[in-house]
């Protein structure tokens, strides 16, 4: 084939595919039809084109869309303590009033508690702390160092734990609902639960039934959750070590698609409660509320079904043991491990709504992890007055953050118009707020077309990154650097799911941009404003910059 | 009088048929073709051919899904032998709804473990390209803009992958049927 006809090839197959992506009758010439070659790559793209409507396509294949590298099972230990830790370090934050996005300076004396297994002042047993302990000193240890030029450390050292605990998360590559409500086709529905017997029938050995019926139990659980508006039910999280309790909460939850929740967590004889309302988000304590307009779906993550699904999607093994009873259903247990990993896990799916009702992780030095609805109602009406809160005078109200006009951010940030001008007109402003203690001083919540769509703008009013991510991209930009990192999970602990996240640290401010689209796409806001486009450089020579490389280390 | 008696039947049977039917044989097609466009303009055929026959009344109505079933299929492989493709066409006698959906879910299943297996042999850079392109459905210049590269290197690239994983697929006999 000569240069020209491959080119013609090139893009008639190009031409092709643009047509199969609008859902157009290709355009193919009595010519074409006679090229076998043609022929075959036509029919070679129809085959990729029906693996988007595998259930978990998005999934696996967002992998390679963000560029990241594999993760095995090592990553999903470190997500499983990380929880664990993650509650525990919640527990604890709550006498101290630490929450997201707070720091008032305990945290750095129990990470240090916690890479030496010692109790908290709690007497919370800190033994899950594992191999996140490598990872928090690695960040420490830098931290702590900054620390020593720039006092202004601790805030930075929370936005790069947070960073690290969604970047740990990443290894799940969990989307959530975005995942969950991926269109599936209504051919496939037919085909795979009640269908399952003959699937089985039809395959050629035992691994590839093993794999059907795998996918067959994965894609019932993620059509179910799709169903799924909402549940209420009690949700028992209990850590062990060599059969031990060392940890027990217990949360009764009203949960209604997409971020409002209701729930009383209880503990140790503690209670609180904490709503979300979709736009704020309250934790009541007996001696204070606070109010966080910043992200009302976190703390969804920690017992959410969907997060579940997602570990269990992960699997490489999964094996049907049994049939158990769980908060009073039928439900199949199925046996699943990692590759690689030689601990066994369990998952307990209702048998009627195939929604996950108990997961058991099994970790390293005995240790078990056990998320399990005790009591549970799908799709039950609930009336949304329950997730409105109005504080009463006299209680101890503490904003996190406040809900402030675009003009105050003008006043701090006169560069403010620079942006809005070039944020794309698909979005809308919602609110800007006002951020305490953080890094970050103000958030510009905006929202696209459709409801999944957000654009989240992060202003530091000074440059507040001295490090950068081996993992993500990187490029210069003016006289500034940015950071491009898609399919970030549960990022800042406060975005369920994966987001994309696009950072931009120049000499006077720094922006940091959360989306659900692209960071390749959510960056051109940064290069519309600095009327440059980004150079794409190694992400090592950032060290010129004086900046140092964070880690999130693996196999350990 | 009888005549219209016997039209007027056969119309409703087609009618039931047609409402029963019609996306059963849509999503077959949309399988084999998959887009919109001409997965509806086949599906029409189908019914254009089948109703004649049903007027004329040389179907046996037990028999009519089987000949609907049988003419999507023939229709489909038709029009890719049209296009150069020499399949074989399955008789009136080979198939039955049962068979017809069996087949479907069949390949489905199949279809897409074998693809997977053959995405797999391929490079990151490739599968990245056939990734964004066909399966998330982005056009060349976001593909560009999103993996860095010029719109003519993802083109060159697209075709590249596609030849190596029709390649791959050819080796495993997945055009072979």
């Amino acid at each position: 084939m000569n240069e020209l006809m491959v080119k013609q090839m090139q893009n008639i197959l190009s031409d092709y595919i643009d047509d199969l992506n609008a859902e157009k009758k290709p355009d193919i010439s009595q010519d074409m039809a006679d090229n076998e070659e043609l022929q075959k790559l036509f029919e070679t793209v129809r085959a990729v084109k029906r693996l988007r409507n595998e259930p978990y396509q998005e999934l696996r294949y967002a992998k390679q869309e963000a560029k990241k590298p594999k993760r095995s099972f090592a990553g999903f230990k470190v997500i499983a303590v990380a929880a664990v830790f993650f509650i525990i370090f919640s527990a604890s934050a709550l006498f101290k009033s630490i929450l997201p996005f707070r720091y008032d300076g305990v945290m750095e004396k129990e990470a240090r508690e916690e890479s030496g297994n010692i109790q908290n002042d709690n007497g919370m047993p800190k033994q899950m702390a594992g191999g996140i302990a490598e990872k928090k000193i690695d960040m420490e240890t830098k931290a702590q160092k900054s620390d020593k030029t720039n006092n202004k450390y601790i805030p930075k050292q929370m936005a790069a734990f947070s960073d690290l605990i969604a970047r740990i998360s990443q290894s799940l590559n969990f989307d959530e609902e975005q995942e969950c409500r991926d269109t599936i086709k209504e051919d496939e529905k037919n085909m795979v639960k009640s269908d399952e017997t003959e699937l089985k029938i039809m395959t050629s050995s035992a691994d590839r039934s093993i794999l059907l019926s795998s996918r067959s139990v994965v894609y019932s659980m993620t059509k179910a959750f799709q169903n799924l508006e909402s549940y209420v039910g009690t949700i028992e999280i209990r850590s062990e070590q060599n059969g031990v309790v060392d940890f027990l909460e217990k949360i009764d939850v009203k949960y209604k698609k997409p971020n409002k929740f209701y729930a009383i967590h209880s503990y140790d004889g503690i209670t609180f409660t904490k709503i979300s309302d979709g736009e704020k988000f309250y934790t009541i304590q007996t001696d204070k509320t606070t109010i966080d307009y910043a992200c009302p779906e976190k703390e969804l993550w920690k017992y959410h079904i969907c997060q579940q699904i997602e570990e269990f999607m992960q699997a490489d093994e999964i094996k049907e043991i049994g049939m158990d009873t769980i908060a009073g259903r039928m439900a199949v247990v199925y046996e699943y491990r990692y590759k690689g990993d030689g601990f066994t896990n369990k998952l307990w799916v209702d048998a009627k709504t195939n929604i996950p009702l108990k997961n058991e992780l099994n970790l390293s030095e005995n240790k078990r992890l056990t998320n399990q609805f005790i009591q549970m109602e799908v799709n039950a009406p609930i009336n949304d007055e329950i997730f409105s809160y109005s504080p009463k005078k006299d209680e101890n109200t503490i904003f996190l953050n406040d809900k402030v006009e675009l003009d105050v951010v003008k006043k701090d940030w006169p560069e403010i118009n620079n942006l809005l001008k070039n944020i794309p007109e698909s979005f809308e402003f919602k609110r800007a707020v006002r951020l305490k203690d953080v890094s970050y001083n103000y958030l510009l919540n905006f929202k696209g077309e459709d409801e999944q769509d957000f654009l989240d703008v992060y202003i530091a009013l000074k440059p507040v990154s001295d490090y950068y991510y081996k993992e993500a991209d990187h490029g210069i930009l003016g006289n500034g650097w940015v950071e491009l990192e898609d399919g970030v999970v549960n990022a800042f602990k406060a975005y369920i799911g994966k987001s994309n996240v696009a950072k931009w640290v120049n000499p006077n401010n720094e922006l940091l941009l959360v989306s659900n689209r692209s960071s390749y796409i959510t960056s051109k806001i940064f290069e519309k404003m600095a009327e440059k486009t980004i150079k794409f450089i190694p992400s090592e020579a950032l060290s010129e910059f004086g900046l140092e490389p964070v880690f999130t280390k693996e196999n350990h | 009088m009888r005549l219209l008696k016997h039209v007027s039947k056969a119309d409703i049977t087609f009618d039931k048929i047609y409402k029963e039917l019609w996306q059963k044989v849509f999503r077959f097609i949309y399988y084999k073709v998959q887009n919109n466009e001409e997965a509806e303009e086949l599906t029409q055929e189908v019914f254009q051919r089948v109703l004649p026959q049903v007027k004329e009344g040389n179907i046996n109505e037990n028999k009519i899904k089987a000949y609907v079933f049988t003419a999507a299929r023939n229709i489909v492989y038709d029009t890719w032998r049209k296009r150069g493709r020499d399949l074989k066409v399955v008789h009136l006698d080979e198939m039955r709804e049962k068979g017809f959906e069996l087949e479907y879910k069949n390949r489905v299943v199949e279809d897409n473990i074998v693809v997977n297996e053959a995405m797999d042999k391929l490079q990151d850079h490739e599968k990245e390209v056939l990734i964004l392109r066909i399966i998330k459905g982005y056009t060349i210049s976001e593909v560009s803009e999103i993996t860095k590269r010029p719109e003519g290197t993802v083109k060159s690239l697209q075709f590249r992958a596609l030849q190596k994983l029709r390649d791959i697929l050819d080796e495993g006999g997945f055009f072979d049927e």
